[in-house]
């Protein structure tokens, strides 16, 4: 059976992609027999990246990718080499920052996640002056950290969205005794591309999403059947500005 | 007694993962001393300079020496970070329920 995938442009918001993955994402749980999924009809890279994600958990979810490095999927340990790619763009006064964000997610997967598959995307978009980080994981969740640690219990009375709303604030689960040395990742990251550089970031995890940009803010809680077991990383990086120093805000 | 560890021979010119750290870490004794030389390291992430400072911070003797520039501000910031206390921004995010895709759709598509 082929599912037609959604129309989304290359320059379609955050918001946009993310809409129509959990609409893709709510038909295709309700498939009982093999899916492909053609990715030759759309423009939208990051819509495409998100959608192989699902291969993941459904084991009868074929998407049939265009070329090989279609989606700028990357393992982990390549993630270098995926930046590598886009250093001598314009960005390459960037890709200090870019760093960072990176090496503290692909950290954060492999420190917390407990995760049989993980993966990044990094993407440059020449035309919106964006670069487009995704990192990905099919582990325990943010909730399910927390819970594994028994730490911060008491706080994560609304499950998924606590357990984010905690993440993003920097409640590590494994800062040392009298050091509030870890949890960084999330919350300099989100802080730097919203509120400095006027980006997306947006974190799903469980049946929860948080996404922000600099003018507003959303926590939702999620459809039953759009529940993602692990947890899922966007950014959206507009062009830092030549004045941007990230050591001021890390 | 001395040892001199070259980490860009060991690990990489790339310091990422706390794990690569901790590897080097489980190669210590407590009476030695050691030079961990940092030439060579090109970058190095937050997480992993966190974890030198640790192992550089606890009963081992360790020195770090020969940090480029990249490496030595990210230590810097790491070594701040310790004393400083957290300016957490503890803001309550109302969660808004969307119990079906039309729900979901409407409030995403309204940002």
């Amino acid at each position: 059976m082929h599912y037609e995938l959604p129309h989304v442009k290359a320059d379609a918001s955050v918001e946009a992609v993310l809409n129509s993955f959990f609409v893709a994402y709510e038909s295709i749980s309700k498939f009982e027999e093999s899916i492909v999924i053609d990715n030759h009809k759309s423009e939208n890279s990051l819509l495409c990246f998100l959608l192989s994600l699902l291969e993941w958990k459904y084991n009868t979810l074929t998407l049939r990718k265009s070329s090989d490095d279609a989606f700028n999927v990357v393992e982990l340990n390549s993630i270098s080499d995926a930046l590598k790619r886009i250093e001598n763009t314009q960005w390459s006064k960037s890709m200090v920052y870019l760093h960072y964000l990176t090496d503290e997610m692909v950290c954060n997967i492999q420190q917390h996640s407990c995760s049989k598959h993980s993966c990044g995307y990094v993407k440059c978009n020449n035309e919106m002056n964006v670069v487009d980080v995704c990192f990905a994981d099919d582990g325990i969740s943010i909730h399910g950290s927390y819970v594994e640690k028994e730490l911060y219990l008491e706080k994560l009375t609304e499950g998924d969205a606590s357990a984010i709303s905690l993440a993003k604030n920097g409640y590590s689960t494994k800062d040392r005794p009298f050091a509030e040395n870890r949890g960084f990742g999330i919350s300099t990251n989100l802080k730097i591309v919203t509120d400095v550089l006027g980006g997306t970031f947006s974190i799903y995890s469980g049946k929860a999403l948080y996404i922000k940009d600099k003018q507003s803010v959303k926590m939702i809680d999620l459809p039953y059947d759009v529940e993602w077991n692990g947890t899922i990383v966007i950014a959206r990086v507009p062009l830092p500005p030549a004045s941007f120093n990230m050591y001021n805000y890390i | 007694m001395k040892h001199i560890i070259k980490i860009a021979e060991i690990i990489n010119a790339e310091v990422v993962t706390r794990n690569t750290v901790e590897s080097i870490e489980k190669r210590l004794n407590h009476e030695d001393e050691y030079l961990f030389d940092m030439s060579g390291v090109k970058h190095i992430s937050r997480s992993a300079a966190d974890e030198f400072f640790n192992v550089a911070h606890c009963d081992y003797h360790v020195v770090l020496v020969n940090m480029e520039p990249f490496v030595k501000k990210m230590m810097d910031v790491v070594s701040i970070g310790r004393f400083k206390t957290r300016d957490r921004n503890e803001e309550h995010d109302e969660v808004i329920h969307c119990p079906d895709m039309e729900s979901l759709s409407k409030c995403l598509l309204s940002l």
